[in-house]
C-alpha cells in the first residue's frame, strides 16, 4: 500500500498519488500515455528512483526494451542465481527457459536473438528470483503478436506466485490479461477501474 | 576569419624566417655548455654581422650534419674522424682553434685508486680490475670516441654491469655518474661548470693522452653547391684570427681557464 | 634515405641482438608499467562511474590535467624522489628498469583511469538499473560492469600501452638509456638519431609501428568476433 507519492524531477512533479494499493498474486495494469509516469512510477515502486520509502521488497523491475548482458542466454538468465551463490543453476535456467518458450536457448549469443526473444529471456531472468512482484514496462512494445500471447500465457501461469504490475498503453492486452487497471494521467491517479 | 587566419600565418611566417641567411655551425655540446659560444659568437656578428646558428650535438652527428650539407661549418674534436671527413672530401679548410683535456672523475674515496696511477691507461686499468662502476658517453661523441680510444690502450674490452654506456651528453653522463657514485671521463670545461652541482672530483688528469684538440671545418661547397661557404671561410679566419684566440685563452669558468688557443702560437 | 630504409629493412629481418634486445626491454617494461597502472587506474575509473561522493569532479579534473602533463615533467618528479638528495635516494632505484616502470606507471595511471571512467558513461544506463532490480551489490556490479565493458578497459588498457611504449622523456631521465640494461626502443631511437645513425632509429621506429598495428589488429579481430 501507498499513500502520498510524490516524486519531482528537479521542480517538476511528475507524480502525485494519494494513495495505490496492490494485493497478492493479482495482475494490475497501469495505463497511460506517454509522459503520464508509468515508467517513473514503476521504477519507485522497485527502489530505482526516489527514496527507499514506496519501494516494494522482493520485487524486480523489466525495462521496456529490456537489456541483456553480453555473453550467452544463459550468463543472463543464471545471473541472480550466481550472485546469490545459489546451487542447481542449470537446472533452474532450464525450466524458466522452459516457462517462457525458449528451450534450448542457453547457449546462443544475447546479441544474436530477437526484439521478442530478448524481452521473454529478460523475463526469465526475473522469474527465476521468484520475486514476490513482477514489475514490467511496457511488455508487449516493440514485440510481435505471438510474442504477445506468449506473454499473456506466461503471465496467467505465475499468477498463484506473482503480483505483476505492468505498465502499458496497449488497451486491449490490458483489458485480457489484468484484474486491475490504473489510470494515470500527468501523475495522477485518474480512477480505479474494474 | 580568413583575414584572421591570412594574418596569423603572415606573422607566423615572419617569426619563423629572417631576411638575412645565417651561417649554420654544427658543434658539440662541450663547447656549448662551456658557454664559450655564447661568448664569441656576439662578437663575431658584430665584426662581420653574420649571424650564427649553432646545433650543438655530439660529434658524430655534428660530422654527419656536414656530409649531408646541413650545415656550413663545423667545430668538433676528434683528429681521426675530421681528417677522414676532409679526406673523404666532405670538409674543406681544417684548422686547428684551441684544446683543452679530458678528466677522470669519480667519489673522492676513489675505489679503484686511479689518483696513484701514472698515466690515464693505467687509470682505466685500475677501474676495470675494480669492476667499479665506470658511465660511459656511448654516443659516438668526441668524448665517446676519444674514451674508446683510451680502452684500446689499456687492452681490456669494457664490458658487463660495471661498465655502463649511456649514449647521452656530457651533463646527463656525469649526472649519473653522480647518482651512481661511479667514475666517468669528461671534459674539463664541463666538469668546472657543474662541479658545484655535484660531489665528483678530479681523480686523474695531466696526462698528454687526455688532450682534447678542436678543428674547425668548411663543409665543401663542390659537394654541397648550396653551403653559405662564404659566411663559413670569414668565420674559420675569424676564429682563427688574434683577437679571437686571445678571447679564447682569455674565457673563463668559476676563475678557471678552459680552452687553449692553437692557432697562433 | 631509400638506402637508410634499404639497411632498416636488412638490419629488421637479420639476426640482431642488440635489436632484439632492446624491444624485449621495451615490451617488458611497459607491459609491466601498464598491469601495475591498470590495477589501480581500473578500479578508480570504474569507482568514479558507480559512485557520488564529494571530491569527484575534482579527482576527474585532476586525472585529466595529470594527462596533459609531459613526459620529462613525470621523469623530473621521480627523478628528483629517487635522487641522491632524494626522498627515496637510499633505495638505489634511479637508472634502473624498476625506476622506469615507476615512471611509466604515473604516466599510464590518469590516461587509463580517465578512459574508463569516460567509456563507462557510454554504457547504457539500464545496465545499472538491471544490475540493481536483479539484487547485485557493489561486488558483483563491479564484477559485471568489468565483464561489460570489457572493450573499454582494454582500449583504455591499449591507450595507456600506447602511451608507455611510445614515451621518451620517463625512460631516458629514469633509466638513463643504457646499453643491455634500460635501452629501450624510444631512448635508442633518440641516441641513434643523435648518433646521425638513422638506419638502426628507422629500424626501431619500423618495429614500434608493427607492435602498434598488430595490437590494434588484434583488438579489431576480438572486437569483431564478440
Amino acid at each position: 500500500m501507498i499513500e502520498n507519492l510524490k516524486f519531482a524531477y528537479e521542480t517538476k512533479i511528475v507524480l502525485d498519488i494519494k494513495k495505490l494499493e496492490f494485493e497478492k498474486n493479482k495482475i494490475y495494469a497501469i495505463l497511460g500515455a506517454n509522459g503520464s509516469g508509468k515508467t517513473t512510477l514503476l521504477k519507485i515502486l522497485n527502489g530505482l528512483l526516489g527514496t527507499r520509502k514506496f519501494k516494494i521488497e522482493n520485487s524486480i523491475y523489466v525495462h521496456q526494451n529490456p537489456l541483456l548482458f553480453s555473453g550467452t542466454v544463459f550468463d543472463n538468465v543464471a545471473f541472480g542465481l550466481k550472485i546469490r551463490k545459489e546451487k542447481n543453476i542449470n537446472e533452474k535456467v532450464k525450466d524458466a527457459l522452459k516457462l517462457v518458450g525458449l528451450e534450448n536457448f542457453e547457449n546462443r549469443k544475447s546479441k544474436n536473438i530477437s526484439g521478442g526473444e530478448i524481452q521473454r529471456v529478460a523475463i526469465a531472468r526475473a522469474l527465476i528470483l521468484q520475486p514476490k512482484v513482477l514489475l514490467l514496462d511496457e511488455p508487449t512494445a516493440n514485440v510481435d503478436k505471438q510474442t504477445v500471447r506468449l506473454l499473456e500465457k506466461i503471465l496467467q501461469q505465475i499468477k498463484n506466485k506473482t503480483t505483476v504490475i505492468f505498465a502499458s498503453h496497449d488497451h486491449h492486452f490490458a483489458k485480457r490479461i489484468s484484474d486491475k487497471i490504473i489510470y494515470l494521467e500527468n501523475g495522477e491517479i485518474e480512477n480505479l477501474g474494474e | 576569419m580568413k583575414k584572421f587566419l591570412l594574418i596569423l600565418a603572415i606573422v607566423a611566417l615572419l617569426l619563423g624566417c629572417d631576411n638575412k641567411i645565417p651561417l649554420k655551425l654544427a658543434t658539440t655540446t662541450s663547447t656549448e655548455n662551456s658557454g664559450l659560444l655564447e661568448y664569441l659568437l656576439p662578437e663575431f656578428e658584430t665584426d662581420t654581422k653574420i649571424k650564427v646558428d649553432v646545433i650543438a650535438v655530439g660529434t658524430g652527428k655534428a660530422i654527419k650534419l656536414g656530409e649531408n650539407g646541413d650545415v656550413d661549418v663545423i667545430l668538433v674534436h676528434a683528429r681521426g674522424a675530421e681528417n677522414k671527413f676532409v679526406t673523404d672530401g666532405f670538409g674543406v679548410n681544417r684548422r686547428d682553434v684551441m684544446h683543452n683535456d679530458f678528466v677522470i672523475i669519480g667519489v673522492k674515496n676513489d675505489v679503484a685508486k686511479i689518483m696513484k696511477a701514472q698515466n690515464a691507461t693505467e687509470a682505466l686499468q685500475k677501474i676495470a680490475f675494480a669492476k667499479a662502476e665506470f658511465i660511459s658517453r656511448g654516443d659516438d661523441s668526441g668524448t665517446h670516441k676519444k674514451e674508446k680510444n683510451l680502452w684500446k690502450n689499456t687492452g681490456i674490452l669494457p664490458t658487463g654491469k660495471w661498465y655502463k654506456e649511456i649514449g647521452q651528453g656530457m651533463g646527463a653522463t656525469i649526472n649519473m655518474a653522480n647518482e651512481l657514485a661511479g667514475y666517468t671521463i669528461t671534459d674539463r670545461g664541463t666538469y668546472i661548470a657543474m662541479q658545484d652541482k655535484i660531489t665528483l672530483k678530479i681523480l686523474f688528469d695531466g696526462d698528454v693522452g687526455l688532450l682534447n684538440p678542436y678543428g674547425i671545418i668548411a663543409v665543401n661547397p663542390q659537394k654541397h653547391p648550396n653551403v653559405n661557404y662564404k659566411s663559413a671561410m670569414k668565420f674559420i679566419n675569424w676564429l682563427t684570427s688574434e683577437k679571437a684566440q686571445k678571447m679564447i685563452n682569455q674565457f673563463q669558468k668559476n676563475g678557471k681557464q678552459l680552452f687553449y688557443a692553437d692557432a697562433i702560437k | 634515405m631509400i638506402n637508410s630504409f634499404n639497411k632498416a629493412f636488412f638490419l629488421l629481418f637479420s639476426q640482431n641482438k642488440e635489436v632484439l634486445f632492446i624491444v624485449l626491454t621495451s615490451l617488458k617494461l611497459t607491459i609491466s608499467s601498464v598491469i601495475i597502472a591498470s590495477i589501480f587506474s581500473i578500479p578508480l575509473g570504474i569507482i568514479l562511474h558507480l559512485k557520488n561522493f564529494r571530491f569527484k569532479r575534482g579527482i576527474v579534473s585532476f586525472l585529466h590535467s595529470l594527462m596533459a602533463l609531459p613526459t620529462v615533467v613525470i621523469g623530473l618528479l621521480v627523478y628528483t624522489m629517487l635522487s641522491n638528495n632524494g626522498i627515496l635516494g637510499n633505495s638505489r632505484i634511479l637508472f634502473t628498469p624498476l625506476a622506469i616502470i615507476i615512471g611509466q606507471s604515473i604516466l599510464a595511471f590518469p590516461l587509463i583511469a580517465s578512459m574508463v571512467y569516460a567509456g563507462l558513461s557510454k554504457l547504457d544506463s539500464r545496465f545499472f538499473e538491471t544490475l540493481k532490480t536483479l539484487g547485485a551489490n557493489q561486488r558483483n556490479i563491479f564484477k559485471a560492469t568489468i565483464k561489460e565493458a570489457k572493450f573499454i578497459i582494454l582500449s583504455a588498457i591499449l591507450a595507456g600501452f600506447g602511451r608507455v611504449i611510445g614515451e621518451v622523456g620517463v625512460s631516458m631521465m629514469l633509466g638513463g638509456n643504457i646499453r643491455f640494461y634500460t635501452r629501450t626502443i624510444t631512448t635508442a631511437i633518440a641516441l641513434e638519431t643523435s648518433k646521425g645513425a638513422f638506419e638502426l632509429g628507422l629500424t626501431l621506429g619500423l618495429i614500434l609501428m608493427i607492435i602498434a598495428l598488430s595490437i590494434n589488429f588484434i583488438l579489431h579481430l576480438w572486437v569483431k568476433n564478440d
